[in-house]
């Protein structure tokens, strides 16, 4: 059994950032997810990091040279507090011993915009 | 046999009423004997012989049954007409 | 000012009456303490715990380090209910609502918390959160607790023993319950869920950490103290009710 989703007026803006990661080793998704939230927590604290509402949407593996690994993916957060998510994302520089680096690409209202304009752009 | 467990489904005309509650202030504190009762409204006659009509809706009852027991009885639950009122379900607490 | 500790966990006569007495000690002009379903026949003691704290009250030993117990503290026994299902919910719920002052339900599963905001023999609905990745509670639960005056408790023990991540999730739900307070106006219970006494906290500790998930000091102040008197007040008349409306006055 599922939740009936809320109704719009009590549901809460929301915005997606795009981001990509660049890193010394293979990360997955649950790593990806530790390494935002223990940014944003160290940083903010864990009174403001529970008003952000974070959420892992999706994950793309692209092709990238030999020694590094590059990601893209897109996070939801709550609008309003992008700048804040943004600031905490810039200054990771280390997980378990290995360079990583995270850029955000831009932020959006809806997921498909996102990976349409920051994503997937054809050159 | 009148017991508070059957007296909201029961017919009230003939009962001992009294008022203690009421959005309308010129309502609380009448008692009377019930004479009459429609789906909304219910007639009390007063000592002296006058008669008032009550809405029920908006006024909280006490009811004395024969065996001198009282019974408080929100006036939302008796709205209905007395034939309907043997049919009707209520909530349980 | 009467503040009430809705949630203690009674284990055995040891650690109740310290619980108690530490309670007492805080600030606290009430508690109650909740047994599960197993403990609950064999709670004899409460009285003499009383008994005990209001002697020793009147002459302290010369090593203790509280004050005087004070005579007009209120304490009650509660059950608190794990259900499997549905059927297993209501059949306890018929079973324990004529003995005990207050009936508990442990939320986590969503037909579970769905069947207790719909019940209105149910006093608490506790920690509907528990297990989940989402608050537990929704706008139409919310709509059925406020008509069926069923407490949703907000359990302060979970926000203590967690951490980092877990610690910034908990307030989350706290702040998704406390959204939905503000709409639909259902009661909401702050309460320690202490089971020694490292985990009792005074009450205005409790609503000062209120303020860091979206909870004013006066809504905080209410949920700690009135909240908790009119759900014991309403007990105590529900004897005497018959149906929702119909009350028996005794003369």
């Amino acid at each position: 059994m599922k939740l009936k989703i809320l109704p719009p007026t009590l549901r809460g803006d929301k915005r997606y950032i795009a981001f990509e990661v660049i890193s010394q080793n293979h990360l997955f998704r649950d790593d990806l997810i530790n390494i935002i939230w223990d940014a944003c927590l160290k940083i903010h604290g864990e009174c403001e990091t529970s008003k952000f509402r974070l959420w892992m949407m999706r994950i793309w593996d692209c092709p990238s040279n030999p020694g590094n690994f590059f990601l893209k993916g897109i996070l939801q957060c709550n609008r309003g507090d992008e700048e804040k998510v943004r600031a905490a994302m810039c200054l990771i520089h280390h997980y378990k011993g290995n360079r990583v680096v995270f850029h955000t690409l831009g932020f959006s209202g809806t997921i498909r915009a996102a990976t349409q304009n920051f994503i997937k752009p054809m050159a | 046999m009148i017991t508070p467990h059957n007296i909201f489904r029961h017919e009230i005309i003939g009962l001992n009423v009294e008022i203690t509650e009421s959005s309308h202030d010129g309502l609380v504190g009448i008692k009377g004997k019930v004479v009459d009762e429609t789906r909304n409204t219910i007639r009390v006659e007063v000592r002296g012989g006058r008669e008032t009509l009550i809405a029920k809706d908006n006024a909280i009852f006490q009811f004395l049954t024969p065996d001198g027991e009282k019974v408080e009885i929100d006036g939302k639950i008796l709205v209905s007409r007395p034939e309907d009122r043997i049919k009707k379900k209520f909530r349980k607490i | 000012m009467k503040f009430f500790d809705c949630h203690l966990y009674g284990k055995n006569y040891e650690s109740d009456y310290r619980l108690i007495e530490e309670s007492s000690r805080l600030g606290y002009s009430g508690a109650s303490l909740f047994y599960s379903t197993d403990n609950y026949q064999s709670v004899d003691y409460l009285e003499t715990i009383n008994e005990n704290l209001l002697a020793r009250g009147t002459h302290p030993p010369e090593d203790t380090p509280s004050p005087d117990f004070s005579s007009d503290f209120h304490l009650v026994a509660g059950v608190e209910i794990r259900p499997k299902h549905g059927e297993d919910l209501r059949k306890k719920i018929n079973k324990f609502r004529k003995k005990s002052d207050l009936l508990m339900v442990l939320g986590g599963d969503l037909k579970i918390n769905r069947a207790s905001c719909e019940n209105s023999k149910v006093d608490i609905l506790s920690r509907p959160y528990l297990k989940r990745r989402d608050c537990g509670i929704n706008h139409v639960f919310a709509k059925e607790a406020a008509r069926n005056n069923v407490a949703i408790e907000l359990n302060m023990s979970d926000i203590l023993r967690s951490q980092s991540v877990f610690r910034s999730k908990m307030l989350a739900h706290f702040r998704e319950i406390i959204k939905l307070h503000k709409k639909f106006h259902f009661p909401v219970l702050i309460t320690s869920g202490a089971s020694s006494i490292y985990d009792l906290r005074t009450p205005r500790d409790l609503v000062a950490v209120a303020n860091c998930f979206g909870m004013a000091p006066e809504d905080a102040i209410l949920s700690l103290s009135n909240v908790p008197w009119s759900i014991l007040e309403f007990n105590q008349q529900r004897k005497n009710m018959i149906i929702a409306g119909v009350k028996r006055i005794e003369s």
